[in-house]
């Protein structure tokens, strides 16, 4: 027997660019209401997750491909890999000061981000900071969950004046 | 809340200088806002400013009646990239006339 419609599951294929981005501005409007209640940890995945969802709202507006479905959006989540994907669209200048800001901004993020921060707690995310030298005797976790959200939110923006 | 209310809370209360608002949505109000007082200050500062003064005068409703405001200097707002296509995305010195109804900026 067919599978009625409402029984399809649900697939990204649904969404289009304009979707990706405006789920990308909430994501980062709750991540600094996160943030402000120093819920640093969902405040962190929210932020690069809205990272996410803008750099593939700028590959589907610029990629006829992708819209089209030839090509698919599924990179992964890797930061770094989308921001390439980005670049490789011609978006990027390779040396404007302004786009190797941003440049410097997703790399932070790609480095300090991961997909499965979704399942970690705050203590988790403070220990691997810790680890990894972002938080340090001279950075406190706030202080590192604040810049992490500046780095997203400066992306987001510059994506937004395209 | 009016598009025009939440230009003036935020006006009056961060003192903004020169600033240009672009907003939509009616139930909860999102889009940017262009000034100089934001140059120097990090993003989460300025959304801290924003949020110190819709809370100041709105209350708890105010994260029910605004939305994600982005903040902008105007030296970081419509800088032009190479391999950027022309998708009518106003600038701000844009007439009124040309600007695209969505992304339009106005003066307050």
């Amino acid at each position: 027997m067919a599978k009625k419609k409402a029984d399809k599951p649900l697939t990204s294929q649904v969404l289009n660019g304009e979707d990706y981005r405006k789920g990308a501005l909430e994501r980062l409007d709750n991540a600094w209401h996160l943030l402000r209640a120093e819920r640093f940890g969902d405040a962190i995945y929210l932020a690069g997750r809205a990272v996410e969802g803008m750099l593939r709202a700028v590959i589907w507006r610029r990629d006829k491909d992708v819209r089209e479905r030839r090509k698919s959006l599924a990179t992964g989540h890797q930061l770094p890999e989308l921001l390439q994907s980005v670049a490789d669209l011609g978006l990027l200048r390779a040396d404007g000061d302004h786009d190797q800001a941003l440049k410097d901004s997703v790399q932070l993020i790609g480095r300090r981000w991961f997909n499965n921060m979704r399942f970690a707690s705050s203590r988790f995310v403070h220990t691997l900071w810790w680890a990894q030298g972002v938080v340090n005797d001279r950075q406190t976790f706030k202080q590192a969950a604040h810049e992490f959200y500046n780095a997203c939110s400066a992306v987001i923006k510059r994506c937004e004046e395209r | 809340m009016t598009h025009e209310r939440l230009k003036e809370i935020l006006t009056r209360r961060l003192r903004l200088r020169d600033p240009q608002f672009s907003l939509h949505g009616m139930g909860r109000i999102s889009g940017r806002v262009v000034s100089a007082t934001f140059a120097g200050k990090g993003d989460s500062d300025r959304q801290q400013m924003i949020w110190d003064a819709l809370d100041a005068e709105l209350g708890p409703a105010s994260v029910r009646e605004v939305g994600m405001l982005l903040a902008y200097a105007p030296d970081e707002w419509n800088l032009q990239l190479e391999g950027h296509l022309l998708s009518g995305r106003p600038s701000k010195l844009q007439p009124k006339s040309t600007a695209r109804k969505k992304g339009r900026l106005t003066r307050v």
